[in-house]
């Protein structure tokens, strides 16, 4: 029995494509024959609420990760970033957006005063990115990778590609995963119509650039 | 290498299950955490159409019926056939198809009958936290209760035997993080069809309450020799676990090693279980050696398993979602034998009352029950301790709530809006049901004043006006909900002359669940759409004419003048009145381009954000911020836009 284990959170935005993130990380871990449980949102929070997904590599019988157990955490929005954060093992790595996205909040939206730009706007104080840098200063997350999505996206000219972005640009913190098995994982799961531009994604998140 | 698995949903994990065992027809209604189930069924079944395999050529019938009930009724009649029928739905879908399965317990079936219900501990998507093991004790059916995705597939095989064994329905029971959940499963390739034996005409067949009478009598004897089989069935499983190391699997034969603290857990809680203690294991635990007892068969009760498990144990803890089914067994089993065992659970308090359990929440409880200063305040998991740190930095920050919400471009935000409009101040109370539709509940639209269930918008808002006559009082339907259940109600209005306003909110899907076609399309699951659909789809105004409704008029809501214009003229008719308000949802339609937005001439009125609350529009730095990746070009806020700072593309005739 091997002793191989990694505990990935994925958090973001119902839409925002977590789903087929989670299914091509476990997909990853299938073609490499390493046991693999996983767990989404779906169903009502898909539509704009927050959504999680839990992927754990390893001779594990429930497929949910627990608070302070995750290695990795692939945040596809600041807020859901931190949101998610509970989930992270001291030490762990967290990888995120940038790029906020206002939650729709009701009767905040009508309120006139500051605070309902603040809501509208995702702005809260202290900033969700700032509190991530402080504890990545304090070495209590131990890596954390900001990713510029949209300039990255708009050279891929796609904004539909951001879940395979953020794992390429996570990669370096998923062993046992490898690139060329997430490569065949996008062969497997993703349409054959999209699978260049997904390569394209997973490497330029990966490099930094395209070769 | 080939990967001989494929990663599989607990709920695709069944579809593949169902078909391996020769399964014929496959009925269903959608609803979370359920729908994959079909769906996948249904693209197999395709798969095999286009290869021209055996199972695509017509020996398996998927359908998603018109509910629950009817769905159970196929079923049914195919069973009464000989043939193997699995029927799939949500746990609040067994409300609509208990009528049925009341009735089939008592006459039976002949080829198995599978009931597979998918239950919603949260409830994450769900309007009540109900549990389908008790539902199977009531109706008198067994239940399996699957752990795992690899429990799905294996149970609804085993479902079909025993089913066929036994000559009545079976339940197979899911849960959200079961169904939803995936793991490696080894997918079905090929289709062998179990074979049909033919109905035989008996009485057996037709309810009467002399036979009901003779069937009542039989039951206990049956449900006995059930339970005694469920005895030796193997997915129960005692297992010894002394600190160190995974748990044992023990011989029921022989008596266990003396233990005096055992812990109980059924469905997932038995997997979360098994994470637990491999965890504390690891870790320096007070814990002490246990003895354990999965049961996948809470109904009928395993009692001499129960029994040997029982054995020498001073005190049991009980984990399971949603009721307290085995905690009870036990107790009673306790009382009848006149053991002397604590049973702690729900019911004593030592597990959660309601929601889901979790890896934690059972360190947690393991932890006060068994810790050798038992009773004193829970402390936290050993492991979850260097969380708490992380976690405080994450509460310390005001995080905004982000509540699920219609999406941009969706026709029922312009409905409601329209609606919204045409009540003016008019005095009014807006019933809502199950769908897409109850988040035009949330600010702005606030449209929604109940909800209760599939279809109950349109009979709540009857009663609402013989208590309260001189208010007007609005149903709201979807077009996937007005075939399940609204229809009944409609007529329910004409016959007793209510002056109700229907609004059926026809976005041509069964949108919530992930878009499933229904009546109103004439699409079937298993087939690929053909311009031959349209025949055979069931036209909602027509229904609502032919059941004595004598205004209706059917409406595009984004074409918002002639929407308010439409609502005001059902809202001013004296008797039954009826707008169609007809979209398609923006799972089917094209995005169009935004509208353009001119910030001069913008006077900051914030009506399209006040009066529609789509997630595309906010406002920031004095300005409308129209996020482009979001808008979907419904045009619906430039025809709201009083000032034309919000501007449709001019050839698009105010509707993209």
């Amino acid at each position: 029995m091997s002793h191989t284990k990694l505990e990935i959170v994925t958090a973001g935005v119902g839409g925002q494509g977590t789903v087929l993130a989670s299914k091509l990380l476990a997909q990853s871990a299938l073609i490499g024959a390493l046991p693999v449980r996983t767990a989404e949102t779906i169903g009502m929070a898909q539509r704009g609420g927050s959504v999680l997904g839990h992927i754990r590599i390893g001779a594990f019988e429930s497929p949910l990760v627990m608070h302070g157990q995750a290695d990795v955490l692939i945040g596809f929005e600041p807020t859901e970033s931190l949101r998610a954060l509970p989930y992270l093992r001291e030490g762990g790595t967290v990888v995120t957006a940038l790029r906020t996205i206002a939650p729709n909040r009701g009767a905040a939206a009508a309120a006139p005063a500051a605070a309902s730009a603040a809501a509208l706007t995702g702005r809260t104080c202290p900033a969700p990115l700032e509190v991530l840098r402080e504890l990545a200063l304090d070495g209590r997350i131990a890596s954390l990778v900001e990713v510029e999505q949209d300039a990255l996206l708009a050279q891929l000219g796609s904004s539909r590609v951001l879940n395979v972005l953020l794992i390429g640009a996570a990669l370096a913190y998923l062993a046992p995963l490898s690139a060329s098995s997430l490569d065949a994982a996008l062969a497997a799961v993703v349409k054959p119509a999209y699978l260049a531009l997904n390569r394209q994604a997973l490497q330029l998140g990966r490099l930094g650039r395209l070769a | 290498m080939t990967v001989a698995y494929q990663l599989m949903m607990g709920n695709e994990a069944l579809a593949h299950g169902a078909l391996r065992a020769g399964v014929r027809v496959v009925c269903g209604y959608p609803g979370t955490p359920s729908t994959e189930a079909l769906e996948a069924v249904a693209a197999l079944v395709r798969t095999w159409a286009h290869k021209g395999m055996a199972g695509g050529r017509g020996e398996v019938h998927v359908e998603w019926s018109v509910n629950e009930k009817a769905a159970l009724e196929v079923a049914a009649g195919a069973a009464f056939c000989g043939a193997r029928a699995l029927v799939t739905m949500k746990q609040v879908g067994l409300n609509v198809a208990s009528d049925p399965l009341m009735t089939l317990s008592y006459l039976g079936c002949k080829g198995g009958l599978v009931l597979y219900v998918a239950d919603d501990p949260g409830p994450i998507s769900s309007q009540t936290e109900q549990d389908t093991r008790q539902f199977a004790a009531f109706a008198k059916v067994p239940v399996l209760d699957a752990a795992t995705p690899e429990d799905t597939w294996r149970m609804v095989q085993e479902a079909f035997d025993l089913s066929e064994r036994h000559r009545l329905p079976v339940i197979v029971r899911g849960t959200t993080r079961v169904c939803h959940g995936s793991a490696p499963i080894e997918p079905t390739e090929s289709y062998v069809p179990h074979p049909t034996s033919g109905f035989e005409k008996s009485p057996q067949w037709v309810t009467f309450p002399p036979l009901a009478y003779r069937m009542h009598c039989m039951m206990p004897d049956r449900t006995r020799a059930i339970a005694q089989e469920f005895d030796q069935y193997e997915g129960n499983k005692l297992c010894a676990w002394d600190v160190k190391g995974a748990p044992r699997i023990l011989e029921r034969s022989v008596p266990p090693v003396p233990v005096t603290n055992g812990v109980v857990a059924s469905g997932i809680s038995w997997s979360y279980l098994i994470d637990a203690l491999a965890l504390l294991g690891s870790q320096q635990t007070s814990l002490p050696p246990l003895r354990l007892l999965k049961i996948a068969t809470p109904y009928p009760f395993p009692e001499g398993l129960a029994s040997t498990f029982l054995n020498g144990l001073e005190q049991v803890l009980v984990f399971e979602e949603l009721e307290s089914c085995i905690e009870r067994e036990l107790l009673a089993l306790v009382g009848a034998k006149h053991r002397d065992v604590r049973v702690l659970g729900k019911l004593s308090g030592h597990a959660l009352a309601a929601g889901e359990n979790s890896i934690e929440t059972l360190c947690r409880q393991l932890d006060v029950a068994f810790a050798p200063d038992a009773g004193a305040p829970a402390a936290p998991a050993a492991s979850a301790a260097p969380a708490a740190a992380l976690i405080a930095h994450a509460d310390a920050v005001d995080l905004p709530a982000r509540p699920p919400v219609l999406c941009a471009g969706c026709p029922h935000r312009a409905s409601f809006a329209a609606v919204k409009k045409a009540l003016r101040r008019r005095p009014a109370t807006c019933s809502g049901d199950i769908g897409c539709y109850t988040l035009g509940n949330a600010w702005p639209l606030e449209m929604v004043d109940t909800c209760v269930c599939m279809g109950a918008g349109i009979t709540v808002a009857q009663g609402m006006h013989w208590a309260q006559p001189d208010v007007a009082h609005l149903g709201f339907v979807g077009d996937s909900t007005f075939f399940a259940s609204g229809i009944t109600g409609v007529v329910n209005a004409v016959y007793n002359q209510v002056p109700l306003t229907l609004f059926v909110l026809d976005n041509s899907i069964t949108a919530m669940t992930g878009a499933q076609p229904h009546p109103g399309t004439g699409i079937r699951s298993s087939y690929d759409a053909s311009p031959d659909d349209a025949r055979h789809a069931v036209s909602i105004p027509a229904v609502l004419f032919a059941l004595g409704v004598r205004h209706v008029v059917e409406c595009d809501p984004l074409d918002f003048k002639k929407a308010v214009a439409a609502a005001t003229t059902a809202l001013d008719y004296d008797g039954v009145s009826a707008v169609v308000f007809r979209a398609p949802c923006v799972t089917l339609a094209t995005p169009q381009p935004p509208p353009s937005y001119d910030a001069q001439a913008c006077t900051l009125c914030r009506s399209c954000i006040t009066q529609l609350g789509c997630p595309a529009l906010t406002e920031q730095d004095d300005a409308i911020q129209l996020d482009q990746s979001l808008c979907f070009g419904c045009g619906l806020c430039a025809q709201v836009c009083a000032v034309g700072a919000l501007q449709n593309h001019e050839d698009k005739d105010g509707r993209p």
